[in-house]
């Protein structure tokens, strides 16, 4: 097991963002986590990563607590990020955003042979290197977003609504990399509001409703079930 | 001619030190979002730590290094200050750095004296002269350290790991927790940097201009106003408006009555808060308010 939290709850000021919430990712895995609009899915990443402190429960990362480690260690140890939004550094240029992503990283060499690997997944980005990556479009945007966090060599790839705001060519180019980092042992836990496209790249899935888990299971079976067709597949 | 020139000379001069003092305010707040009010005295406890340490029997080059160390280190005790209060606002904060700047005032009165005090030149007493007007070796020092600062802070933000982890932390500070940077380490770093920054222009303008306990607040004000002219996310802005303030300075001084010349600053603020409050330079958009 990667990953295991339990009886998680995390409060912004005395709203409840997250109630009680448990759920576990075993190594090699995609799973997805599938909610509406300000169900807690963000928040949920934003406290793997430690950038928010929970109130209460426990997260254990390869069997070690880790639920009060800064957030620079916990990238150290290999939980990295695609944040909703993107996050890019818009006047920096995409080869530096890029090596940011490797910023706990001290293996020169390895880095740069990391950094000819991500342009051979993305070509586009090496012809962009220079440029300011805020003038790249929201599907190159996107690419660098994932291989800035793919820099750091993560065990366990958090992903924060990847699809929101692209094209279909360019989601369907997205999730096709996440398919074969998993192959290359990468596990992922993938966040979406798309739900379709969540269930259809993902082993297992999550339901998150105001802050709590009220279903899980294998996505296929997910699929067919009727509440969750009925409230996240457009009946 | 010669006046003018001799006048532009003395802006420069002095425009570099409160370019010195605003950068510290961009360093600052680029990675805090606090506006150090004790900036000022960062320029004054280099200057005066620098006088006693020489006073003290220590020599030179040692004294310098000093001086400097120690000023950052109030820049870390301030960042101590800040972090142990950092649940408040930044507004909170910020008061917190005015209240740190009179504390600094005090220490000063106490731990030294209310004198006037000045320091040797560092090159000796001679002089320039260009075009007929004259330079001291010591603004010809002020200047030469001063675009050595400038370049070398260039080079740390555009060139190194850790000068582009600090202009991540200001564009994005989660984005940047998530790339492992620790946003208490540029914390750290940019408040040492910005006393460091600061003290040396307070030693090398002390043979100029003197110093006391309270020379501070007027550096202090005058390189708010440079940072807040030339844009206060942009520490090369800051550069541009401490020039541009020393200059004018220099002039209203010179042609019209040195009673005016404190006011220059401020007017020029005012008009720039009033017209383009994002600061002259302010057009890669980097915004943090």
């Amino acid at each position: 097991m990667i990953l295991l939290v339990e009886n998680l709850s995390v409060n912004y000021g005395r709203i409840e963002a997250l109630r009680d919430l448990s759920l576990h990712i075993d190594e090699g895995e995609i799973v997805a986590l599938i909610g509406a609009n300000g169900a807690g899915k963000t928040t949920l990443l934003r406290t793997l990563s430690g950038l928010v402190t929970p109130r209460s429960g426990k997260i254990e990362y390869l069997r070690k607590e880790i639920t009060r480690l800064p957030s620079d260690r916990r990238v150290e140890a290999g939980i990295s990020q695609v944040p909703e939004g993107r996050g890019l550094f818009a006047t920096l240029t995409v080869e530096d955003n890029l090596l940011l992503g490797a910023y706990t990283r001290k293996d020169q060499k390895e880095i740069v042979r990391d950094l000819e690997e991500v342009y051979r997944r993305f070509p586009i980005l090496k012809e962009k290197r220079k440029a300011y990556a805020g003038t790249l479009s929201g599907g190159q945007q996107q690419m660098v977003a994932v291989g800035r966090a793919l820099m750091s060599r993560p065990k366990l790839l958090l992903l924060d609504e990847p699809s929101m705001g692209l094209a279909p060519v360019i989601v369907e180019e997205i999730f096709e990399t996440l398919m074969q980092l998993r192959e290359e042992g990468t596990t992922i836990f993938l966040v979406e509001q798309n739900a379709h496209l969540a269930l259809d790249h993902s082993d297992r899935a999550y339901v998150l409703e105001n802050g709590r888990i009220v279903q899980a299971g294998g996505s296929d079976a997910l699929r067919k079930d009727e509440s969750v067709q009925a409230a996240y597949l457009g009946g | 001619m010669t006046e003018l020139f001799a006048f532009l000379l003395t802006g420069l001069t002095v425009g570099f030190v409160y370019a010195l003092v605003g950068m510290g305010f961009t360093v600052i707040y680029n990675a805090s979002g606090i506006i150090n009010f004790a900036q000022g005295e960062f320029v004054m406890a280099g200057g005066m730590i620098m006088v006693f340490l020489l006073a003290g029997g220590i020599p030179y080059l040692p004294a310098y290094l000093l001086a400097i160390g120690l000023t950052a280190l109030l820049g870390v005790l301030l960042w101590k200050l800040t972090d142990l209060s950092r649940d408040s606002s930044q507004e909170s904060l910020i008061i917190l750095t005015l209240g740190y700047a009179i504390f600094l005032r005090g220490a000063a009165e106490v731990v030294f004296d209310k004198e006037l005090h000045t320091l040797p030149p560092l090159l000796g007493e001679g002089h320039l002269t260009i075009l007929g007007a004259t330079l001291s070796y010591q603004a010809l020092l002020v200047m030469a350290a001063s675009v050595l600062i400038v370049a070398g802070l260039w080079f740390f933000f555009r060139r190194t790991r850790t000068g582009k982890a600090m202009i991540a932390v200001s564009l994005d500070p989660d984005a940047a927790r998530l790339m492992g940077i620790s946003l208490k380490k540029i914390w750290v770093l940019s408040f040492s940097l910005a006393a460091a920054i600061a003290s040396v222009g307070g030693i090398l303008l002390t043979p100029i201009t003197s110093t006391n306990y309270e020379v501070g607040i007027m550096l202090g004000l005058k390189g708010f106003a440079a940072a807040i002219t030339g844009g206060l996310s942009n520490p090369f802005g800051a550069v541009a408006g401490g020039l541009i303030l020393g200059i004018m300075e220099a002039l209203v001084a010179g042609y019209l009555s040195s009673e005016y010349k404190d006011a220059v600053a401020f007017v020029i603020m005012l008009l720039i808060l009033f017209f383009r409050p994002g600061g002259l330079f302010s057009h890669r958009g980097v915004q943090r308010v």
